[in-house]
């Protein structure tokens, strides 16, 4: 039984040493030469503006909630857009319930004012 | 033919998404009710139209038809179908949002039709999730009272936590077995060395059923829930929502962990005993209506464990017919309880003095509806409470009978004073009472049903015999 968990063991340790070892040799060789801008926040190409941790507003959250669900259903999208010719109008269907049921959301959502920033 | 079989989810569904489009649109939300009943119905008859029908997977084993789950099914759109008939009035007068709370009723409906529909654990995972979330919001629907937001935010705390350790049991047979599907699981526990592990899996199991159907000792939410949520939501929470947690229980004893089951009836007999006895003694020294229900729902939880503890045929027939006599008993208790409440908004125990005399109608279906809580004859209570002391006797457990008929005689003291103050308290101040067609009609089904469970309880019984958890 115990031996089973040998590799996983040996995986462990390996990796474990990789990362420290790695971080050593790179430390002794790499010039150093700090200066604001390199220390600076990479954000695409954006000038940072404060702090990182600063309190987002709770208003977000509906949002973020409705995005997530379009976000799941881009998930779904992308495998029947693949196999949808060999599926062909059973998968039409079945994708539009689907969609329908997400539309008849958003347009709950919107219509309760779920997207008015108030 | 497969769409056939699960026409009821799908109807039911659609049910949820016609309720949603016709909130945006509709001018009355009575309208949202009518709808509701009518969507109901249809759907109960296309699950009448299932049964008999030879059990079927459908879906790689995902979602299992058979007479079981038909039967269950039965009994959330009764629920369901009250729920929508008696709750207008009450969500009226307290401002809550109604579109809202007929579509959140009608998916976790949908969510305990999935429970009680598969063999196969993420399905039934699914389906208990999409049941809770939806509770989780509908307990705190009355968004200006503390209370009800106490109700939900301890409901979700606990809920929450709960399928946690549901899922790690579940996770456990995974583990065990290398299968989702409790047939599958059953067979490899038969031959599994890990007798630890599996008694592990078992523990979790029940121990997080047991958070769901409020049994002592993972009952702490119960009573706080139950009192601060709306009332028509305590009734379908208290009927609905153990009855699918009773259905899971069976399904996963009875056929997933089959093979382990003889060390886990004391265990269930001791926390049905508990449950029961905890139960009734608390109940008598409440004093608001709904917390002694509350109390009353616990102690019925623990009535009918005792037809998982002795776990034969028998008493699983019992159990069934149980739970539908006390859908019905505990929904029309709960019809009362709102009528009263639309016009008394305290809800305390002594708001019934002198209903026999103001509603005589109202006073004498709450007294039938008590005595089958009680369980006294003629009623669907009385006959079901017998059977599972019959079955508790012929399966060797004659302790947990006795224990059985004690917590009736102690239950008698707390019911008996709602009847004792609708009938014997000197008169309260006058008070027009009235309800809308909904109620009535909600409350006399409910007591029409009782009854009926009483008098010719032997078709249903019949019936309920041919009845297969196991595959």
């Amino acid at each position: 039984m115990l031996q089973q968990y040998t590799s996983v063991g040996v995986f462990l340790t390996v990796g474990a040493l990789f990362v420290a070892v790695t971080l050593l040799v790179g430390r002794l060789l790499r010039p150093h030469n700090p200066y604001p801008e390199k220390l600076a926040p990479y954000e695409c190409g954006e000038i940072p503006v404060g702090g990182g941790q600063v309190r987002f507003n709770i208003r977000y959250y509906i949002f973020a909630l409705i995005f997530v669900i379009f976000d799941v259903e881009t998930v779904f999208l992308y495998p029947w857009a693949v196999v949808f010719e060999e599926i062909g109008l059973f998968a039409f269907v079945v994708m539009m319930l689907f969609i329908g049921t997400l539309v008849e959301g958003l347009v709950y959502a919107w219509k309760k004012g779920a997207l008015r920033w108030v | 033919m497969q769409y056939v079989l699960i026409l009821p989810e799908i109807l039911l569904a659609g049910l949820g998404l016609v309720l949603l489009g016709m909130d945006l649109f509709a001018k009355s939300k009575r309208s949202l009710a009518v709808a509701g009943v009518i969507g109901t119905l249809a759907t109960l008859v296309a699950v009448l139209a299932n049964f008999g029908v030879a059990p079927a997977e459908i879906w790689s084993g995902t979602i299992r038809v058979d007479d079981f789950a038909q039967y269950f099914k039965v009994i959330f759109l009764v629920i369901l179908g009250l729920v929508f008939l008696f709750s207008h009035e009450y969500l009226e007068k307290r401002d809550v949002r109604m579109g809202e709370f007929y579509i959140l009723v009608t998916f976790a409906t949908l969510g305990a039709f999935l429970m009680v529909s598969s063999l196969e654990l993420i399905t039934i995972y699914l389906g208990l999730e999409l049941m809770t979330i939806a509770s989780y919001i509908l307990a705190g629907m009355l968004r200006q009272d503390a209370r009800s937001s106490e109700a939900s935010i301890k409901f979700f705390l606990m809920g929450a936590l709960t399928s946690g350790v549901i899922l790690y049991g579940l996770s456990l047979l995974l583990g065990l077995s290398g299968s989702t599907h409790l047939v599958a699981i059953a067979e490899a526990l038969a031959t599994s060395p890990n007798t630890a592990l599996i008694t592990a899996a078992g523990v979790f199991i029940i121990a997080g059923l047991g958070f769901k159907i409020a049994a002592v000792p993972f009952h702490m939410w119960a009573p706080d829930t139950y009192e601060g949520a709306p009332t028509p939501v305590s009734a379908f929470l208290i009927t609905a929502s153990e009855a699918a947690g009773f259905a899971v229980l069976l399904r996963i004893l009875l056929v997933g962990l089959a093979p382990a089951l003889a060390q886990w009836k004391m265990v269930l007999a001791v926390i049905a005993f508990v449950t029961m006895t905890f139960g009734n003694v608390t109940a008598i020294v409440q004093t608001r209506t709904k917390r002694m229900l509350a109390y009353s729902a616990i102690a019925q939880a623990g009535y009918i464990l005792v037809g998982v503890a002795v776990a034969t045929p028998q008493s699983v027939t019992a159990m069934l017919f149980y739970m539908l006599a006390y859908a019905f008993m505990t929904v029309g208790a709960f019809a009362v309880v709102i009528m009263l409440s639309n016009h008394i908004p305290s809800e305390e125990i002594e708001d019934f003095k002198g209903l026999a005399q103001r509603a005589p109608g109202y006073a004498l279906a709450m007294t039938l509806l008590l005595l089958s809580l009680i369980g006294i004859p003629p009623t669907g209570g009385f006959f079901g409470k017998l059977a599972l002391y019959r079955s508790a006797v012929e399966g060797g457990m004659v302790w947990l009978a006795l224990a059985m008929v004690i917590n009736s005689a102690i239950s008698v003291p707390y019911y008996f004073n709602v009847i004792r103050n609708m009938y014997l308290a000197e008169e309260a101040p006058a008070m027009e009472l009235s309800a809308r067609t909904g109620l009535k009609l909600a409350l006399g089904i409910a007591v029409a049903a009782t009854l009926l469970l009483g008098v010719f309880p032997e078709p249903l019984v019949g019936f309920l015999r041919t009845i297969q958890v196991m595959p």
